[in-house]
């Protein structure tokens, strides 16, 4: 199959000459330079630095309350306020919390946990993508890389358990770890595939199958920095051209399977421009311009606009619709949601 | 549970399979819960194991089109019990499910506060453990066990009645505690 657009084509997109501040910047902190440059040209130097310094501190972890298993969500803050954590309701989401405090046992141990009564995330931005696809009950739902399953069993939690959840991966511990979650959960729609989800899909032959996908797509792990510092140094402009081609062709398999009118939620847990918005950007460049980026509007002030242009790429103007979230800004790790509605 | 998974095969159950499973199921609460499911049964085995899910309509035409022209899903719906030695052993999210249907709590024991967290760590039941019986209860069967709180914690064997039972005898031996997602769950 032709691919949709080629690796040498993404690399030549993508690359960039970091400055001599970037590069000054970069051996401070640690991070390859082309990293901070075009951080430099998304917020300028002076925000560059509180982002970076935002990088340093640990990541504030969050819980959702799972209402499948619980409809009081003020019992298990009294159980965990009992515990000695200390919480704070995520100001976004209604049954969200931050771990402002630990206390014991470990949130991972808790009676609480095992009984299923909450989700445990490392941070509180992977909350944000099944609230702004918000699904109806007795829909169709497409997870194209799901595991370990914070935002599939989220997902399921907003339909109440009805409709139905396809959930795939390739990794193995993953989605084992996703199996578990499921079962812990009381999440009972789902159907999980271990494969990859191009060719799982393109063999089922789901065209215009699901009312709804999230591809929250592989990524360089950009954003979340906070937690592994490895992520400075790591990937290579080659490398990041191999994410942006794999998670292009994912996308454009999105816009296949959804149904006209259907939406996507496209989200990556990185702040690169290379994996969003470009990404998007080429994805419905491919698509003919049959879908549209839209936002909710109630997120809209919370957050950060996607970017329509960076570097020398321009990019579509509703992709300003998109959400940036930054650890210096909205305290959370770096992440990137965009909500994509097929048109009819 | 669950972790012999190599070459899982998947099959949808005869209507034979389906009156036999449902009726054990009966047998269990005595009480029939054909009117809890409006479902399709699929197995899912392999020579070591041979795990029952329950789905609901909306899965069964992916499912159809998953087994037909891909392969083996690796999980699916409600994950209602598994086969050991052709005896059913029932899941906590079975009982969960049939109570939530009948409005009632049955086939059960409520143990105390010590009790629970002993079987959190895979410990068996002492009957001076015992808080609460919800017949009915049978020596050989398997019954929920349920927390302080009234949650279901796991599943277990009832060996012996505990009215029948000296207060240190093991009365119910942990067949499925929810202390498996932390020690092998991920």
């Amino acid at each position: 199959m032709t691919p949709i657009i080629s690796f040498e084509k993404v690399l030549k997109d993508i690359n960039i000459r970091p400055s001599i501040e970037a590069t000054r910047l970069a051996s401070k902190f640690g991070y390859r330079p082309y990293m901070v440059e075009r951080y430099i040209e998304i917020l300028g130097l002076d925000e560059v630095k509180e982002l970076l310094e935002a990088f340093e501190k640990p990541l504030t972890p969050s819980i959702r309350c799972n209402t499948l298993k619980l409809k009081d969500c003020d019992l298990l803050i009294k159980y965990l306020e009992s515990k000695g954590y200390v919480l704070k309701r995520i100001e976004w989401h209604q049954y969200g919390y931050r771990v402002l405090k630990r206390g014991k046992p470990r949130l991972g141990a808790t009676r609480e946990y095992l009984l299923g009564y909450y989700y445990l995330y490392r941070g509180v931005a992977s909350q944000l993508p099944p609230l702004v696809m918000n699904p109806k009950p007795h829909t169709y739902v497409l997870d194209m890389a799901a595991a370990p399953g914070g935002k599939l069993t989220h997902i399921a939690q907003l339909m109440n358990n009805t409709g139905l959840i396809l959930g795939i991966d390739i990794s193995r511990s993953k989605i084992r770890a996703l199996r578990s979650h499921i079962n812990r959960l009381g999440v009972l729609n789902t159907v999980l595939l271990r494969a990859d989800s191009i060719k799982a899909i393109n063999s089922l032959g789901l065209e215009d199958f699901f009312d709804y996908v999230l591809l929250d797509a592989p990524c360089t792990g950009e954003g979340i920095i906070q937690i592994d510092k490895s992520r400075k140094v790591k990937t290579t402009l080659e490398d990041l051209a191999k994410f942006v081609t794999k998670q292009i062709e994912m996308l454009v398999v999105a816009l296949k399977v959804v149904k006209p009118g259907g939406i996507i939620i496209y989200s990556t847990c990185s702040i690169a421009p290379e994996e969003n918005e470009y990404v998007v950007s080429k994805a419905l460049e491919f698509f003919r311009g049959e879908a549209i980026v839209e936002t909710p509007s109630n997120y809209r002030s919370l957050f950060s606009q996607g970017l329509i242009e960076f570097h020398k790429l321009k990019f579509r103007e509703d992709l300003k619709n998109a959400l940036r979230l930054y650890p210096h800004l909205h305290d959370c790790e770096g992440f990137f949601v965009c909500r994509i509605r097929r048109k009819s | 549970m669950q972790n012999k998974e190599k070459k899982l095969t998947f099959k949808r159950m005869s209507d034979d399979e389906v009156r036999s499973l449902l009726l054990v199921m009966t047998k269990l609460f005595e009480e029939c819960v054909d009117k809890c499911f409006n479902h399709s049964f699929y197995i899912a085995y392999n020579e070591y194991c041979e795990i029952h899910y329950a789905i609901n309509q909306d899965m069964e035409m992916l499912i159809k089109r998953i087994t037909t022209r891909y392969k083996h899903p690796y999980s699916l719906g409600l994950f209602i019990g598994w086969k050991r030695n052709e005896k059913f052993i029932p899941t906590p999210w079975l009982f969960s499910y049939v109570y939530g249907c009948l409005g009632k709590i049955k086939a059960a024991i409520q143990i105390n506060e010590k009790a629970s967290y002993l079987y959190l760590y895979g410990r068996d039941i002492f009957a001076s453990s015992i808080m609460k019986i919800y017949e009915p209860i049978k020596e050989g069967n398997y019954v929920a066990v349920l927390d302080y709180e009234g949650e279901i914690i796991g599943v277990g064997l009832l060996l012996k009645s505990p009215l029948k039972a000296e207060g240190n005898e093991v009365v119910v031996k942990n067949v499925f505690d929810m202390g498996w997602f932390l020690r092998r769950g991920g």
